[in-house]
C-alpha cells in the first residue's frame, strides 16, 4: 500500500544493495528466490551459521510476489491482470509441485490426498472456531488484568551477575560514602553541593543494586558508559561493569527503545535512556505503540520489565526543555513516575527495577545536584521502595493544597513558605510523585480538608498532565471546592534562553499570584503578573 | 568516546577509495539429488505440505471476508485478514532449518510464517514435548477442544491445536494463543519460536534486535529473524535497528566470550 519500492518510492533498485550502506561485509546481504523454498532453505541455512558465530547481522532480500492484494477489500488498482497472472503461472506451490513430481518423489494421487487433507483440517478449525459456544470470547475485567503483569521479580534469571568488581570495592560508592544524606545541617543551613548525596547519587545506587542482582540486566543509549552519561548518573558504573552489561549506542533513539522492547519481552530487565525528554519524538512508536502493548496484547503470557528513564532538561532552549509526561499518561500500558528529592528516586527506581511493567522513569535536570531537604534521616543506605501510586505531603497545611509534578515542588515551597510567613496561610504542598498509576484518595482528602486546589507543573500548560489531576478531583469532590481548581505550568511558548527561563517555567510569583487572583485573596498583595480567568481566556483565544 | 580507540589522523585523512564486495543476486542453483540428500523424501514432500496448508488456511480467510463462508459454514468476521497468498514458499522454507530457539518476528502479514514456524517446530519436536507445550497453553483450554474426537497421531493433534490455536486468536476468541488479544495482526505462540508479530510497518525490525541482543549477551542459543516487508526499508527506526545491530563495538570493545553481533536476520519480504 506504499507504492512500489522498486522503480516508484525507493531508489534501491534490488533491496540487497542496502547492506553495502551499512558495514563492511554488505550484511552478508544476498537476494534469494522467495518463490523457491529450497533457495530459502539454503540461504537461512548458510546465514544461521554466520550469525550464530557472531558475524551478522544478515540481510536478505527475500523476493516474493502477493497473489492476494493488501486485504481482501483492495481492487489490486495498482496492477495489472496481465503481471498477476504472470506470477501465477510460476506459482511457488505449483511449480514446487512440478518439481517434486518430475523427480519422481510425488504423484498425483498423493496431490489430492494432501489437498483433501488441508482442507479437512482448516475446515475442522473454522467449525471449531466459529462456534462461540466451543470458542467465547474474553470479558472486559479480563483485560483490565493484563494491562500491567504487577509482578516483582528481584532477578529475572537466577544466576551470578557478571560484574568486574566487588561492588563495596566501587569508588563512587566510596565517594557518596562521604556524604551528608540529608541535604541539611544541624542549624538547617543547606550543605554545600560537594557534601551533599544527591539526586544523580540517588539514581546510581538504585542502578547499582539492581545491576548487582539481577544478571539479565542491563543499560545502554547515547554516551551511557566512559563517562556517566550526559549528566554524570553512571559515573561509577564503567569499573563496575562488562561492556556487555553497559554500552554507548548509535544516536538511534527508536531502536533504543525498540530494542529495549525485544529485549524485555524475551526475558532480560534493560534500562534505557533518552538523554532528554525532547527525544521521545524520536521513539515515538516505540514508545506509544511497542513499549506498552505487549504485555496486553500477549494476553499477559510476555511481561516488560524496561525502565526508560527520561531527563527532562532546562537552559538549552526549545528543543531540550520539555516536559512531556502528558503523551505518555495517555497512553494504555505504562508506568509513569516522576520524582522530585533523592529519597524518591532511589525508592522510585528501586521499586521500578524490581517490576516487570514498563516505567517511564522521568528525571529533571533541574534536580540532579539536590540533595534530600524532606526526609529528616536522610536517604538510606539500604534498599527500600517507595510504595506505586502514592502521592505524598510535603508539607501539611490546612487553608489551601497546592499538588506538584516534578521540579515545581521547590518554588511550591518556597510559596508556601511565604505565604505562610506573610499572609499567615498555612499551605498543604502534595508532591505527585507517580502519574500512573495513582492513587487519588489522599488528594481527595486533601482537597476536602482545604476546599481549595492549585496544580503546579514544568509541562507546557495546555493539555497537561496537571489538567486531567484538576479534572478528576474537581469531578471527585466538587461539592467541597470554594472555587474551581486552577492549574499553572510552563507558558504554551518555546522554551527561550537560559537567561530569561523565569518567562517560561512557573515561578514563585505565578503561584502567590494564581492564589490571590483565583483561589484564596491576600490582604494586602500586589500581584506581579497576572493569572487570572481573563488571561487565560485571552491566550487560549490566540493559541498560547 | 573509548579512548582505547585511538583516532589517527594520517589513517583517516589518506586518500583511498572503498571497495564494495559483490552482493548475491539469486544465485541458488537447484541440484535435485543434492537436495534429495540434504534432506530426504520426507522432508521435501512436508515442505510442500506446508505451503498447502498455510495455502488453504488463507484461501478460506479470504473466502470468508469475501463471501462470508467457506465449505459451507457462515461466518462473519470484522476484523483484518491481511493475507500472503503467493508468499508461501518463503515462509516454509524459512522455517526448514530453524528450531524452536530461533525466534522470528513478523509483521501484520504473518499468519503464513506462523504456520511455517509452528508446523516445522512440531516436525521436530518428541510427542512428549508436543504435548506438554499443548497442555501449558492456557490451562489446555485449546488442547480440550481439538483433541475431543481426535483419532490422529499427536502429530497431527498438534497441528490440529495450531491451526485452531490461531484461527481462535484471528476471531477474537478466548481459546487464542493470546485469548484473542492480539488478533490476525498480532498473533503469535512462542512455546515454537514464533514471536510477536507487529501491525506497524518494520516495527519488528528493532524489536527483533533487541531480541538477539538478550539471546547474545545471555548466552542463549538460537537467531532471530524479523520479517518485514521490502516497504519498511524506507522507514527510520528500520535504519535504526540495521545501525544498532552493526556497531563496531560488539568486534571492537565488548569481550571476546560474549561470542560478537547480536545473532539478527533482517529478512526484507
Amino acid at each position: 500500500m506504499g507504492g512500489q519500492t522498486s522503480g516508484e518510492t525507493m531508489g534501491y533498485d534490488i533491496l540487497a544493495r542496502v547492506g553495502a550502506g551499512v558495514n563492511s561485509k554488505n550484511l552478508h546481504a544476498e537476494r534469494v528466490d522467495g518463490y523457491n523454498p529450497l533457495a530459502v532453505a539454503d540461504a537461512i541455512e548458510r546465514k544461521k551459521k554466520i550469525l550464530l558465530a557472531g558475524e551478522g547481522p544478515v540481510l536478505l532480500d527475500t523476493i516474493t510476489y502477493r497473489i492476494s492484494g493488501h486485504s481482501p477489500s483492495d481492487a489490486s488498482s495498482y496492477r495489472t491482470k496481465e503481471e498477476i497472472a504472470a506470477w501465477q503461472k510460476v506459482d511457488c506451490i505449483k511449480e514446487y509441485e512440478e518439481y517434486l513430481k518430475k523427480n519422481n518423489i510425488l504423484v498425483s494421487n498423493q496431490v489430492e490426498d494432501f489437498k483433501s487433507e488441508v482442507k479437512q483440517k482448516i475446515t475442522k478449525a473454522l467449525k471449531l472456531v466459529s462456534s462461540l459456544e466451543i470458542s467465547p470470547r474474553i470479558e472486559g475485567d479480563f483485560i483490565e488484568k493484563v494491562m500491567f503483569s504487577n509482578q516483582y521479580k528481584d532477578k529475572m534469571e537466577d544466576r551470578i551477575s557478571e560484574v568486574l568488581i566487588p561492588k563495596k570495592e566501587n569508588s563512587r560508592l566510596l565517594s557518596i560514602n562521604r556524604k551528608s544524606r540529608f541535604g541539611l545541617n544541624e542549624k538547617g543551613k543547606s550543605l554545600p553541593k560537594v557534601k551533599v548525596f544527591s539526586y544523580r547519587d540517588a539514581i546510581f545506587e538504585a542502578m547499582l543494586y539492581r545491576f548487582y542482582e539481577d544478571p539479565t540486566m542491563v543499560a545502554y543509549g547515547e554516551e551511557n558508559r566512559d563517562w556517566g552519561g550526559a549528566f554524570g548518573v553512571y559515573r561509577g558504573l564503567t569499573e563496575a561493569l562488562p561492556y556487555h552489561r553497559l554500552f554507548n549506542t548509535s544516536i538511534s533513539e527508536g531502536a533504543i527503545v525498540g530494542s529495549g522492547v525485544g529485549y524485555a519481552l524475551s526475558g532480560g530487565r534493560a534500562v534505557i535512556e533518552l538523554m532528554y525528554c525532547d527525544f521521545m519524538g524520536r521513539a515515538g512508536d516505540e514508545l506509544f505503540n511497542q513499549v506498552p502493548k505487549w504485555q496486553s496484547m500477549s494476553a499477559g503470557e510476555l511481561t516488560m520489565p524496561l525502565v526508560v528513564r527520561v531527563s527532562v532538561g532546562n537552559k538549552y532552549g526549545a528543543q531540550h526543555s520539555q516536559d512531556w509526561s502528558a503523551l505518555v499518561a495517555n497512553i494504555p500500558g505504562l508506568k509513569v513516575m516522576f520524582p522530585a528529592t533523592p529519597y524518591d528516586a532511589k525508592g522510585m527506581l528501586n521499586l521500578a527495577l524490581r517490576g516487570t511493567d514498563p516505567v517511564i522513569f522521568f528525571e529533571s535536570q533541574k534536580l540532579y545536584d539536590i540533595g534530600e531537604y524532606f526526609v529528616s534521616k536522610g536517604v538510606p543506605k539500604d534498599y527500600y521502595e517507595v510504595p506505586e501510586g502514592e502521592s505524598v505531603i510535603r508539607r501539611e497545611g490546612k487553608d489551601i493544597t497546592i499538588i506538584t509534578i516534578g521540579a515545581t515542588l521547590y518554588p511550591v515551597i518556597e510559596a508556601a513558605n511565604e505565604l505562610e510567613k506573610k499572609y499567615n496561610i498555612s499551605t498543604e504542598v502534595i508532591d505527585l510523585r507517580f502519574i500512573n498509576p495513582l492513587n487519588y484518595n489522599p488528594l481527595v482528602e486533601s482537597a476536602k480538608k482545604t476546599g481549595k486546589v492549585l496544580i503546579v507543573s514544568d509541562a507546557c500548560e495546555r493539555a497537561s498532565f496537571s489538567h486531567t489531576v484538576a479534572s478528576n478531583i474537581g469531578q471527585f469532590v466538587f461539592d467541597y471546592l470554594d472555587a474551581p481548581i486552577a492549574v499553572i505550568g510552563s507558558r504554551n511558548w518555546i522554551t527561550p534562553a537560559a537567561e530569561i527561563e523565569t518567562l517560561f517555567f512557573p515561578q514563585k510569583e505565578w503561584i502567590i499570584d494564581a492564589i490571590h487572583e483565583r483561589l484564596y485573596p491576600l490582604t494586602g498583595y500586589q500581584i506581579t503578573t497576572d493569572q487570572s480567568i481573563t488571561e487565560q481566556i485571552r491566550r487560549n483565544k490566540f493559541g498560547v | 568516546m573509548p579512548k582505547s580507540i585511538f583516532v589517527k589522523p594520517e589513517e583517516v585523512r589518506k586518500s583511498q577509495f572503498i571497495k564494495i564486495k559483490d552482493i548475491p543476486v539469486n544465485q541458488y542453483n537447484p541440484d535435485f539429488p543434492q537436495e534429495l540428500k540434504k534432506f530426504g523424501e520426507k522432508k521435501l514432500i512436508q515442505i510442500y505440505y506446508h505451503m498447502l496448508m498455510i495455502r488453504e488456511f488463507e484461501t478460506m480467510l479470504n473466502s470468508i471476508k469475501i463471501q462470508g463462508s467457506y465449505a459451507g459454514i457462515a461466518y462473519n468476521h470484522r476484523g483484518p485478514a491481511h493475507l500472503s497468498i503467493g508468499q508461501e514458499a518463503a515462509a516454509v522454507g524459512q522455517s526448514v532449518h530453524l528450531d524452536i530457539n530461533d525466534f522470528i518476528f513478523g509483521s501484520h502479514r504473518s499468519h503464513g510464517e506462523i504456520i511455517a514456524k509452528c508446523f516445522s517446530a512440531i516436525d521436530q519436536l518428541s510427542e512428549d514435548e508436543l504435548l506438554k507445550i499443548m497442555k501449558t497453553c492456557s490451562g489446555s483450554a485449546c488442547l480440550k477442544v481439538v483433541e475431543k474426537g481426535s483419532k490422529g497421531s499427536t502429530r497431527d493433534l498438534a497441528e490440529d491445536f495450531i491451526l485452531y490455536g490461531l484461527l481462535a486468536e484471528i476471531f477474537g476468541r478466548s481459546n487464542g494463543f493470546n485469548k484473542g488479544m492480539g488478533g490476525s495482526m498480532h498473533a503469535f505462540f512462542t512455546p515454537f519460536g514464533s514471536m510477536p508479530n507487529n501491525a506497524i510497518v518494520g516495527g519488528s525490525a528493532d524489536i527483533g534486535v533487541g531480541s538477539a541482543l538478550f539471546k547474545r549477551i545471555n548466552r542463549k542459543p538460537g537467531v532471530v529473524i524479523c520479517n518485514i516487508g521490502d516497504a519498511s526499508m524506507g522507514c527510520g527506526p528500520v535504519w535504526e535497528a540495521l545501525t544498532l545491530a552493526s556497531m563496531d563495538q560488539y568486534h571492537t570493545l565488548w569481550d571476546k566470550k560474549i561470542g560478537g553481533a547480536p545473532p539478527i536476520m533482517f529478512n526484507f519480504f
